[in-house]
């Protein structure tokens, strides 16, 4: 069972390699869409942002959050769909460099170019199973940009033996769904023309 | 009479309150057996997957957590007797409480956004959410089912207005289609809804209703629309997408049909998808305050291998 400390450099993270299964130590920040639009205007405008998540593991998760005696408790989190942050994905890597991107559903074209040029590499939780998924979540460690919601907002977490985490694509551009799509379509073509 | 009638009210509340937290927190049996069927003939990667998810199942359901951290937006389908002595206004105001009470509570998680703002209303409650569809029958009886419809995999619902001469082969080829465009989004295995119809609006409202009313295995009552419900099940499974998208038997769970007539230049058909982790309760009120739970939604799910 391979364990990656975060955040890391780059060498760690452009050496992951698609179909490899790790499990994630240490701290990790939640960006979804609106953050990652927020994140990137300011990065634009030269402001001063947060957090710098080179090297991070960005998290696609919106968590059900409760407050318990003035200190933020995670009641349930796990990951989104990352395919609908492609080009945002794609935008913070040309931005910050290297990223540990941290989700479930798949990236894009996009995204995979951003990796082989710039460097980055995202891993996929399994979908549905937050109540495993919050056991690995310690502590919340911060929180920013709470205007935006409770699911948008930016939460910084400590955790432990978070996955397992498939790496499904690379820094070489490698995307461990291509030889499955690929298949579909030929099948799918031959249910269609019988 | 006031108080007969507060003790329904309490009754009511009380309940919809049960059967979002069972909902949110296990799938049905139905669903459950399904996924073990497959846990047990899947090999590799995508066993360990559904081991995953049939752990997360029963850690969820006995440590009262959101099995999935979006428990969505919440959706009502209701029967609601004409002699049950709660309108529907009344019963929509309970639901709303109940709702809000149990996002503060943390089993729910805010979704409620303004489109134009961008605004979470902090509570679930907003202009038409929750989703409510209520039908008026004939009893005394409230029967409540409630759905927690995640946004990953509403994300890919679809409509195809399909060529009338296409026929029944364009539908196919329609829900073929969506469910390779859909890929791992939906977090597969799906449960798919499909509604054809001659206009889009009911088209929606039937893939619904066949996706948060049947149960899994279940087979349309028509012959012709069981063939069809199965047909598409080989061939989505055939795709070969597998558990999360990354290869393997079982891409949907099962495939329901349900259908209303056409006009001779339409056929329109909706597409409705479920994540593998479908959170479905439904019970039924007498309004002499008698609670019947669904057993199939109301369950303890096992450990892997059942006792």
């Amino acid at each position: 069972m391979r364990v990656v400390k975060l955040p890391t450099n780059p060498k760690v993270i452009n050496e992951l390699r698609v179909g490899e299964v790790i499990y994630l130590s240490g701290l990790v920040v939640t960006m979804r869409d609106l953050g990652k639009v927020r994140y990137l205007r300011m990065v634009r405008e030269g402001k001063g942002l947060p957090i710098n998540i080179r090297c991070w593991g960005v998290f696609h998760a919106g968590p059900i959050v409760k407050l318990r005696g003035g200190k933020y408790v995670i009641k349930s989190i796990g990951p989104t769909t990352s395919a609908r942050m492609d080009h945002l994905v794609a935008e913070l890597i040309k931005a910050v460099g290297p990223v540990l991107f941290i989700g479930k559903g798949g990236l894009g074209e996009l995204s995979r170019d951003a990796f082989r040029r710039f460097g980055g590499a995202y891993v996929e939780l399994v979908g549905g199973t937050a109540s495993l998924i919050t056991k690995a979540v310690k502590e919340v460690v911060n929180v920013y940009w709470l205007d935006l919601g409770v699911p948008e907002a930016l939460w910084v977490l400590r955790v432990d033996g978070l996955g397992p985490a498939i790496v499904t694509m690379d820094s070489r551009g490698n995307y461990l769904r291509d030889g499955v799509i690929r298949r579909a379509y030929e099948v799918i073509k031959e249910l269609i023309r019988s | 009479m006031g108080s007969v009638l507060g003790g329904l009210v309490s009754t009511v509340k009380e309940v919809l309150r049960k059967s979002v937290i069972t909902a949110v927190t296990r799938v049905p049996k139905d669903v459950w057996e399904a996924l073990h069927r497959y846990y047990e003939v899947e090999s590799e990667l995508p066993r360990r997957v559904l081991e995953v998810m049939l752990k997360a199942v029963y850690v969820a359901s006995r440590s009262e957590v959101p099995l999935c951290q979006d428990t969505g937006i919440p959706t009502f389908f209701i029967r609601l007797g004409r002699d049950f002595p709660l309108s529907t206004s009344e019963l929509e105001g309970l639901i709303r409480d109940v709702i809000s009470e149990l996002t503060s509570e943390g089993f729910l998680r805010p979704n409620a956004v303004d489109p134009f703002t961008n605004t979470n209303s902090g509570n679930n409650l907003g202009k038409y959410f929750p989703v409510i569809h209520t039908e008026l029958t004939d009893g005394d009886e409230l029967d409540v089912t409630f759905v927690a419809k995640g946004g990953g995999s509403e994300y890919v619902s679809q409509l195809c207005m399909v060529p009338p001469s296409k026929g029944i082969e364009g539908v196919k080829e329609c829900v073929l289609k969506s469910v390779i465009d859909a890929g791992p989004k939906p977090c597969p295995p799906v449960i798919i809804g499909v509604g054809i119809a001659g206009s889009a609006d009911v088209a929606e409202l039937l893939s619904r209703k066949a996706l948060y009313l049947r149960r899994v295995g279940e087979r349309h009552r028509e012959e012709y629309v069981a063939k069809l419900e199965l047909e598409l099940l080989r061939e989505i499974n055939k795709l070969g997408l597998g558990p999360m998208g990354l290869g393997g038997l079982v891409t949907a769970l099962d495939v329901h049909v349900e259908y209303g007539f056409r006009h001779p230049a339409t056929l329109a058909v909706a597409i409705t998808y479920s994540c593998w982790a479908l959170r479905r309760s439904r019970v039924v009120i007498s309004s002499d305050g008698r609670v019947r739970e669904d057993p199939n939604d109301f369950w303890l799910p096992p450990w892997l291998g059942g006792g």
